[in-house]
């Protein structure tokens, strides 16, 4: 009687409870729909972001790569690698290797790792001669009014400029004149680094190039270094053939005629190359490879006759002391000029046939300049190269 | 006895004090859960909308596929129309079949056309060459000379500047991609 009694008491507590725990579920259901909604955000963003970055560290991979190939000493029994490198200010890593492929060139492999994300890019390499440039500098560009630039045998190519510059201003093209292709500047340059003056036109675009051009140094070869040195003829004419020849300097006095005649003529001159006013340098046949331990200078007047009409048959080398090559031809010039630190100083009053690289370029006067589109075609194991993408895919 | 009989019958109610106090309480407990749960619904739809609303999720897939396509072209070519309504990038559709002396190697066999189908809202990207097929990518695009050219082009880089609405999200989606095949 007494718990029947208990019972009856106790019985009227009402819905209270279902009602509070009915809220609680209700409120908890909305909590884990909302935490899943987010989290889903959450988890698109996050694995995005980890495979950019898995990405990011794969292409850098890759240009590291690149980096090392034209850079460093290596052989095909000690290629460039890299395991597990942090990317700065990252938690991503990356990876590479380099293998020969078969088509003579290299592949490259690339890994990026981020938080259990992993990108693969490949790349297969091969070398770029520098002489696919028309005109390639490290720094500035001159071109004075109305100057000509086409390409030569065929007329009417394309021809790329280059700098690595991104100072604005560095380069600077003088009214009426017109570039038949495009104009590169550095890495992360603006459209101020080309001025150009009313009335000239550029054909192609001005952008900034993805890297700059590592331009390998000039090495003398062997058998030039370990030729006797060779006493210069100072004046009158003279004639040089056939084979390596190494002189401490070269002074063309007034009106001197140096010959160049055989097959392959190489020189090293370890000081400085003169022409003086009235001199010549004249190819008869055969090429000539000259190798310039000091500055060049042909004076007025002087004149550099390549008699083949082939840009690579004078082929000019400025090693890492030639800090300055100035001609003033009053014919016209077959020439291709390789001097990475040196500053290049086109006078010539005819036309100049071949390819300039330096340090900065500027030529002087209103004249026209043809690129040798030939000098594109040289075999570039042997020529100043570099590596290059050739093609990309990614994974 | 009549004690005991009284006690059992009285049964203590509450009094209206008490009831219009428990009432109130109850009220002003209700409409606090009640805005609460009312916030939560808003929130989770706006949460739900930002991540599967037709605007993000197209915005998703094109800025991937754009990145895809634009990545692999080539630097040979890169086509555009005068107004930047539309994209032309070339490829190779096998980029490892590659010979320097055999020169069907050296151009690209297919393409990519990027564009805003004419007097339309959708963008496609549409496949061609030795690839070929139509996808389209968004379907709010919202073309105005106040936003500028949707795709632009600099160099090898490829610019995407795309404006979407759906009439309830809006997003201005860009994206730029370098391209690395010669």
């Amino acid at each position: 009687m007494k718990i029947k009694r208990m019972l009856s008491r106790n019985n009227c507590g009402g819905l209270v409870l279902p009602l509070v725990a009915t809220i609680v579920v209700f409120i908890f259901l909305i909590g884990i729909a909302v935490l899943k909604v987010g989290f889903g955000g959450r988890y698109i963003a996050a694995m995005t972001s980890t495979q950019i970055a898995a990405r990011s560290a794969a292409d850098a991979g890759l240009t590291l790569a690149l980096h090392e190939m034209n850079n460093t000493l290596w052989s095909d029994s000690a290629l460039p690698s890299a395991g597990d490198v942090p990317l700065p200010n990252s938690r991503a890593y990356y990876s590479y290797s380099v293998a020969p492929n078969t088509v003579g060139g290299y592949t490259i492999t690339s890994t990026g790792k981020r938080d259990g994300e992993t990108r693969y890019v490949f790349a297969m390499t091969s070398r770029t001669l520098l002489w696919s440039y028309a005109i390639a500098v490290d720094g500035s560009l001159t071109f004075k009014p109305k100057t000509t630039i086409d390409t030569y045998p065929d007329a009417a190519g394309e021809v790329d400029i280059r700098t690595n510059s991104t100072v604005p201003g560095a380069v600077w093209l003088g009214p009426d004149t017109h570039i038949p292709g495009d104009i590169v500047v550095g890495p992360g340059g603006a459209d101020d680094v080309v001025q150009v003056k009313a009335s000239s036109e550029i054909d192609g675009q001005v952008y900034a190039a993805d890297s700059t051009i590592d331009f390998p140094p000039v090495t003398v070869p062997a058998d030039l270094l370990s030729m006797p040195l060779e006493d210069p003829c100072e004046t009158g004419p003279w004639r040089i053939t056939e084979g390596p020849h190494r002189y401490r300097y070269i002074d063309r006095k007034q009106g001197g005629t140096l010959t160049i005649s055989g097959g392959v003529v190489s020189i090293y001159v370890e000081g400085t190359m003169q022409l003086g006013n009235g001199a010549k340098l004249e190819i008869e046949n055969g090429s000539l490879l000259l190798y310039l331990g000091g500055d060049f200078t042909a004076d007025n007047t002087s004149d550099i006759i390549n008699a083949t009409g082939e840009a690579s048959r004078l082929r000019m080398y400025g090693t890492a002391t030639c800090s300055k090559i100035v001609l003033r031809n009053s014919v016209a010039f077959y020439g291709a000029v390789y001097a990475p630190n040196a500053d290049l100083y086109i006078h010539n009053s005819a036309a100049s046939y071949g390819s300039f690289i330096g340090k900065t370029f500027e030529m002087k006067n209103s004249g026209e300049f043809y690129y040798d589109t030939r000098l594109g075609e040289m075999d570039p194991t042997s020529e100043p190269s570099f590596f290059q993408v050739q093609r990309w895919w990614e994974r | 006895m009549y004690k005991k009989r009284t006690s059992r019958k009285w049964k203590p109610g509450f009094s209206l004090v008490e009831l219009i106090a428990a009432v109130s309480a109850a009220l002003v407990l209700i409409l606090g859960i009640g805005i609460m749960l009312a916030h939560s619904q808003q929130g989770f739809n706006r949460m739900y909308k930002r991540v599967h609303s037709s605007v993000v999720e197209d915005a998703y897939s094109t800025r991937r596929t754009f990145d895809r396509v634009v990545r692999k072209a080539t630097t040979q070519r890169c086509d555009l129309a005068p107004d930047g309504s539309e994209l032309y990038v070339y490829y190779y559709r096998d980029p490892t079949h590659y010979d320097p002396t055999d020169p069907s190697t050296l151009t690209p066999d297919s393409y990519a056309r990027f564009y805003v189908e004419t007097g339309g809202k959708e963008l496609f990207v549409e496949y061609g060459g030795n690839s070929s097929g139509r996808v389209r990518l968004a379907r709010d695009v919202q073309m105005s000379a106040s936003n500028g050219p949707l795709f632009s082009a600099r160099g090898r880089t490829v610019y995407m500047a795309l404006p979407l609405d759906n009439g309830k999200e809006t997003m201005f989606v860009t994206s730029s991609a370098v391209r690395h095949n010669k």
